[in-house]
């Protein structure tokens, strides 16, 4: 019976994705033990081992739950956080290019943050203590959720393509780089060290409590989309049809992009500028197990993670014993594997 | 018995009426063609029939309720929606581009019985050579085939679709529309906007003639003449008669 003969397509099918999922969590566990034994310092696997049991030392300790531990956590949130954003802005824009950074979100943090550092002064209206600590992030937040109003302002515009979306994103990028230079040029040399550093991807900066705030804000978050992602399915069959499947078509854009801008903040605003991996990851993921969102949204999180924790491998060991920021290394691999994707699977013809 | 009933139904883009005031009923197991101009009026009665639109003055009525207080999810296990040639901007599989049909009936995730329905409703429309090949790689006759599998994966007892022959040569017409008609005799209520008077007149069952914004004519299919066409149009037309079937020339 023909209906048998789509059983069984389906069924070959799952087993690939189901393959994936099972080789990328694999990966994924892999690297985060392999990233427990690089760095500077070292400490065999055997070692570790021996710390973890509670029986390291006291330098063996710090090492590994002071430094490397966070750093590692700050990679598996960060990977996640930003590629799932990632594929969500693409999904709900219906813009293959779309990204926190190709849309100018992640520039848009990053001036946010730029001008809480240059400016103290600004937030000490705020109540002293743990806000005044967050100001940085609550600043790169709220100037996020601007740069992601003026992409849905964008978007709403009559005719507005997936190409003139892009291209106002490049815009508001362009322009809060400019502002963020802007502000390093009138900074004194401690601000312009501490803007600079900033800006420079890195996961070495983040705390225990940065990570606990961090993981409040991107696994909620994250939940919220694996439990949309059939409207995100029923989105990419156009608005009117999504709308006649049911979905509350404005309001699953505007929570979705809020709320990716949110993840977004939260990982730009303590580490800094780590491109390409929202970009990226999508596609590559896209590519090998196809556009369903209920297998795509978990796919990207994992494999967003696993290419962060590689990523930052490299950037620990490559010229060793100087670390790298991460986000140098992301672009560095990512640049050339997005050509490659363009050229392999013409990412500008897909159609609006 | 009275499926969807439009009472004194206007709509207008900021100031520019479109529709000023159309009064029709579409009964259950019937296959009505709206006919009109560029400009009548046919896709925002489409999108008003969807509820993707409010009217700004009259009242939409689906079996006696009116749809204002529909809830969504309800009204979408009851109305579905084929948009004119709308190819998903993300790459997805037929197979899964049939299963976002299932939306309106599945919690979080899809379940066996979802993916049973695809398997069932591809096989029967021909389509389990192409289930797992991606939409995009797919003719326009194929992928109009494929939203219509969509549609009755949703499971509605209405299905409206707008210009759903517009891209397509005349045998994937005449597939698609043969295959439209069959589904009102299987019980169905299919309404559709749609250029064509001749394939209107061979495939449909009923019609509802737009001009200006209100409903100039409507009935069986039988009562469209030269004389009206010629009123809606501006051009003269001409009838003719082969065998059982008619045919208008423009």
């Amino acid at each position: 019976m023909r209906a048998n003969d789509v059983r069984r397509q389906y069924e070959i099918h799952t087993r690939k994705r189901m393959l994936y999922f099972a080789v990328a969590t694999a990966l994924l566990f892999v690297s985060f033990i392999a990233g427990f034994g690089t760095g500077p310092g070292t400490l065999s696997f055997s070692d570790f081992l021996t710390v973890f049991m509670g029986n390291g030392d006291e330098l063996q300790n710090r090492i590994l739950f002071t430094i490397r531990l966070p750093r590692l956590l700050a990679a598996v949130l960060s990977g996640l956080a930003l590629s799932i954003s990632g594929a969500i802005m693409q999904s709900v824009l219906r813009n293959p290019l779309g990204s926190p950074f190709t849309l100018g979100i992640s520039n848009a943090a990053a001036f946010g943050a730029s001008l809480a550092i240059m400016f103290p002064g600004l937030i000490s209206f705020l109540p002293s203590g743990w806000i005044q600590q967050l100001a940085v992030s609550l600043s790169a937040f709220a100037w996020a959720l601007t740069g992601c109003f003026f992409i849905l302002f964008m978007a709403r515009q009559r005719g507005a393509s997936p190409v003139n979306i892009v291209l106002a994103g490049i815009i508001a990028s362009t322009l809060f780089a400019a502002l963020t230079s802007g502000l390093q040029f009138f900074a004194d040399d401690t601000r312009l060290a501490s803007i600079v550093y900033w800006t420079f991807g890195d996961l070495s900066k983040g705390t225990w409590q940065d990570l606990y705030i961090q993981a409040s804000i991107v696994l909620p978050v994250t939940a919220f989309f694996m439990i949309n992602a059939r409207h995100y399915n029923a989105l990419n069959q156009g608005d009117d049809t999504a709308h006649s499947l049911g979905v509350n078509v404005k309001q699953l854009r505007l929570v979705s992009m809020v709320l990716a801008s949110l993840a977004t903040a939260a990982i730009v605003s303590v580490y800094g500028m780590i491109a390409f991996v929202g970009l990226v990851i999508p596609h590559i993921v896209r590519r090998l197990i196809g556009g369903n969102e209920t297998y795509l949204i978990p796919a990207t999180a994992i494999s967003g993670a696993t290419f962060l924790l590689i990523c930052d491998i490299i950037a620990r060991t490559v010229i060793s014993p100087v670390t790298l920021p991460v986000g140098i290394v992301t672009s560095v691999i990512g640049a050339p594997v997005f050509i490659f994707l363009m050229i392999k699977t013409n990412v500008f013809q897909w159609r609006s | 018995m009275a499926v969807l009933k439009l009472e004194n139904v206007q709509f207008s883009y900021v100031g520019r009426p479109v529709l000023t005031g159309i009064t029709h009923t579409f009964e259950a197991n019937t296959f009505t063609a709206v006919l009109g101009t560029n400009g009548s009026g046919k896709t925002t009665l489409i999108r008003l029939l969807n509820r993707i639109l409010q009217p700004q003055n009259g009242h939409l009525f689906l079996e006696g309720k009116n749809i204002r207080g529909l809830r969504g999810k309800y009204l979408a296990t009851q109305i579905a929606y084929v948009q004119q040639s709308h190819t998903p901007a993300l790459a997805v599989t037929v197979f899964d581009t049939v299963l976002a049909g299932r939306n309106p009936h599945m919690d979080w995730l899809p379940s066996g019985r979802d993916r049973e329905m695809v398997a069932e409703i591809l096989a029967e429309l021909h389509l389990e050579y192409a289930a797992m090949r991606e939409i995009n790689t797919l003719s326009g006759g194929q992928q109009q085939k494929v939203f219509l599998a969509r549609a009755l994966a949703q499971e509605t007892p209405i299905i409206i679709l707008d210009e759903p022959t517009s891209n397509l040569d005349p045998r994937h017409q005449a597939e698609t529309l043969g295959l439209l008609r069959l589904l009102t005799e299987n019980g169905k209520t299919i309404i559709m906007a749609i250029h064509d008077v001749n394939l209107a007149a061979r495939y449909c069952t009923h019609f509802l003639m737009l001009k200006n914004g209100t409903a100039l004519a409507a009935g069986p299919v039988q009562e469209i003449n030269a004389a009206l066409l010629e009123q809606v149009y501006e051009v003269p037309v001409q009838k003719h008669q082969s065998g059982e079937r008619t045919y208008f020339l423009f």
